[in-house]
């Protein structure tokens, strides 16, 4: 069953962008010229736009676009519970582990996108450049380099906070990325080394902006607790600037990660070894507010941090940010993580397009 | 269809499935008592205090084998009689003499008429003496067990399971791995007790989930949800992991009882799966270091099975080289697709190896 899973996730990854490209390709939204809404009507459309993706380009007249997306919301929707469904009404078989949770996330993620995107541009000129709020942007940044400090306060846990350092380098088509990390007060840590490889483009306007296929090695060593990990995950990460959509839509960024974590325990004192298969993934979407101040709001499934996931097991955990930019190509990142326990974490970022 | 939905609400509101650490701390002080100037006081609160019966203090025993110390205070009554229930036909209790019998023979206790397993004793504090234990006889030898996790919303067909459970003829008690209830309610955990009154042996059980939407409405029914205690030269530890976690007393408690069980052969039962075979669905602790730290000191302490309940399936593996089950069909949700059904455990215990058989409700 796992050698089919990431074919499926691949077909899924896709059918978002590849029907963002036939919507610009037809011409139906980017050419579509239609009046945006005033301001004062914002508290009432963007829930709307959140429950409805859609709804706020129907009120502002581009009819094409809003009945695109809302049929494309809907089938989204229909994904994440009919994954949902499947899992518990197969009693969260074995089987079902192949199809719900990567659903869940694909149709969550998928529809949260189009819900901000719907809610941005249903205000926007559309005057904005494809895609725009890049200069600082994570995803179009050549070289990334900074320091996370988390505090994840557990009462009683081994291990509530940490440091970690990290740098990228990506082009058009390659990325790599080194990171290491260290348990406060302890001698545990972790180091992870990866790349990527884009696999398919989804526009001119957005070079670095398409399928990528993902891998890192990590090794973590928990003497605290008496075990050392080395996990090697593999991902399809779609990175989706939703201006494809329309221009007006540019300042949101839909990215979607899944695959999987193969990983190799040892458990020091039994001298005994695991192996654990857990999926990975997760969405994030991003949205400049203003030009030097970024949302992002996203769910990560995996759990093998210091944050856990949700108290009974199968969920991970939600994050909710916000990005401001600082002078000399820095980014200051705070963001708050609802997994078990509530999790803080700050970074500060140097990146160069 | 009705009962998708069903789950999936209640899986969207799983967040509120109450913290652990409140529930581990009311652990540590259940098991004791007060009646009439008498302190009763259990060894690792393995007895559980229930309202009195007929005007006698009554306490429902977590586990089959376990230890009871009563204390008179100066003006207290120098006698009286004791109802245990959730305890097997024939029980006999070992005192100092003149506290149960003339002598320190072991002594039966009496059935309690409409009483499902339960037995009295009469029991008198000797003349001088504040303080006398009684205890069940301890004996070291083969047995047999049955486990089962998940009945929630099954229970209307939960007789298949009963006739399969009291068709065991070897079977001394049932571990229950969690779940006996869909959302906590009175009613449905009303309905579980009588339910369990058509089993004819002792229940040994653990919280799950879905018996944790109201923090201690398990604990007030069947007492600790997190304990442990022998039996047969067994040490059987139930670890409250109905947050996909354990708090920081729990962690506390169950490093005691690893240490405890440490030259002993060791069962662990819990209801959410530290760590589970697959991975993928993630049905399982909601932190993989906290769960490998489970898993590692489990390991470290040569416990000999894990049992788990929470996903409705069946799957046998090995977690850092200690045999582990996960099994939930006692009539929640059917796994399908699984190629199993409803089932139930039975575990023989043999020289100290615990050997796990499957016993299918559903042919």
């Amino acid at each position: 069953m796992p050698g089919v899973l990431p074919r499926v996730v691949a077909l899924l990854l896709l059918s978002l962008p590849v029907a963002a490209r036939a919507q610009a390709d037809a011409g139906v939204s980017l050419e579509v010229q239609s009046a945006p809404l005033a301001p004062g009507f914002a508290p009432l459309t963007v829930p709307l736009s959140l429950l409805a993706p859609g709804s706020g380009q129907l009120l502002r007249g581009d009819r094409s676009l809003g009945g695109a997306m809302l049929g494309t919301s809907a089938g989204l929707l229909g994904l994440a519970f009919g994954g949902a469904f499947f899992m518990a009404g197969t009693g969260a078989s074995d089987v079902s582990t192949a199809v719900g949770p990567p659903l869940g996330i694909i149709g969550l993620g998928g529809f949260l996108s189009l819900g901000l995107a719907d809610a941005v541009g249903t205000y926007s000129g559309g005057s904005e450049p494809i895609p725009s709020e890049t200069a600082w942007d994570a995803w179009n940044a050549t070289w990334r380099g900074g320091v996370t400090a988390l505090v994840a306060p557990r009462a009683g846990q081994p291990g509530s906070a940490g440091v970690t350092a990290f740098g990228s380098f990506r082009t058009g088509r390659f990325l790599a990325t080194v990171e290491a990390g260290n348990v406060a007060g302890t001698l545990d840590g972790w180091v992870v080394g990866g790349g990527g490889v884009k696999l398919v483009g989804y526009g001119a306007e957005a070079p670095r902006a398409g399928l990528w296929l993902e891998t890192s090695l990590r090794h973590e060593w928990a003497g605290r607790v008496g075990f050392d990990t080395t996990r090697w995950r593999t991902q399809l990460v779609s990175v989706l600037p939703m201006g494809l959509l329309a221009p007006r839509m540019g300042r949101v960024t839909s990215v979607l990660r899944l695959g999987l974590d193969p990983t190799w325990v040892r458990y020091r004192e039994r001298a005994a070894t695991g192996f654990e298969m857990p999926l990975s993934g997760g969405f994030e979407v991003r949205t400049g507010l203003t030009d030097w101040l970024r949302g992002h709001v996203g769910y990560e499934h995996s759990r093998d941090g210091l944050v856990g996931g949700s108290s009974i097991g199968f969920l991970g955990s939600f994050h909710a940010g916000l990005e401001v930019a600082l002078p000399g190509d820095l980014v200051w990142d705070v963001r708050v993580v609802t997994g078990t326990p509530v999790a803080f974490f700050t970074s500060i970022e140097w990146r160069r397009r | 269809m009705r009962r998708a939905w069903v789950v999936l609400l209640l899986a969207a509101s799983c967040s509120s499935v109450t913290d652990p650490e409140p529930r581990a701390q009311l652990d540590l002080v259940l098991g004791t008592t007060t009646r009439d100037g008498l302190t009763f006081r259990s060894a690792g609160g393995l007895l559980h205090a229930l309202p009195d019966v007929g005007g006698a203090p009554a306490f429902r025993a977590s586990c089959p084998e376990f230890e009871l110390t009563i204390e008179a205070a100066a003006d207290a009554r120098r006698d009286t009689r004791l109802i245990l229930r959730n305890v097997p036909p024939g029980l006999r209790l070992t005192s100092s003499a003149g506290v149960l019998g003339p002598t320190d023979a072991p002594v039966a206790g009496t059935p309690v008429d409409g009483l499902h397993l339960g037995l009295s004793w009469q029991v008198t504090l000797p003349a001088g003496v504040d303080s006398v234990t009684l205890r069940t006889v301890e004996t070291t030898r083969d047995f047999t067990f049955v486990a089962f996790g998940d009945i929630q919303r099954g229970l209307p067909r939960f007789g298949d399971v009963v006739d399969v459970i009291n068709a065991r003829p070897d079977a001394e008690f049932v571990v229950v791995m969690g779940d006996l209830t869909n959302v906590s309610t009175d009613a449905e955990f009303d309905a579980i007790e009588r339910a369990f009154e058509t089993i004819r042996l002792p229940m040994v059980l653990t919280p799950g989930n879905h018996d944790a939407y109201r923090s201690f409405v398990f604990q007030e029914r069947f007492g600790r949800a997190n304990y442990t205690c022998t039996a047969r030269g067994v040490r059987f530890t139930s670890l409250d992991s109905s947050n996909a976690g354990l708090s920081e007393t729990g962690w506390r408690l169950y490093d005691e009882a690893l240490e405890a069980g440490r030259e002993q052969p060791h069962v662990v039962f819990s209801h959410i799966p530290a760590t589970e075979s697959f991975g993928v669905r993630s049905g399982q602790w909601n932190s993989r270091v906290e769960a490998r730290r489970f898993v590692a000191s489990t390991a470290a302490a040569g416990v000999d099975l894990i049992l788990f309940g929470h996903l409705h399936t069946l799957d046998r593996y090995e977690l850092a080289g200690v045999p582990t089950v996960i099994s939930g069909g006692a009539g929640a949700i059917e796994e399908r697709l699984d190629g199993i059904d409803r089932h139930v455990l039975e575990v023989r215990v043999t020289n100290g190896v615990p050997q796990v058989d499957v016993v299918r409700v559903d042919p």
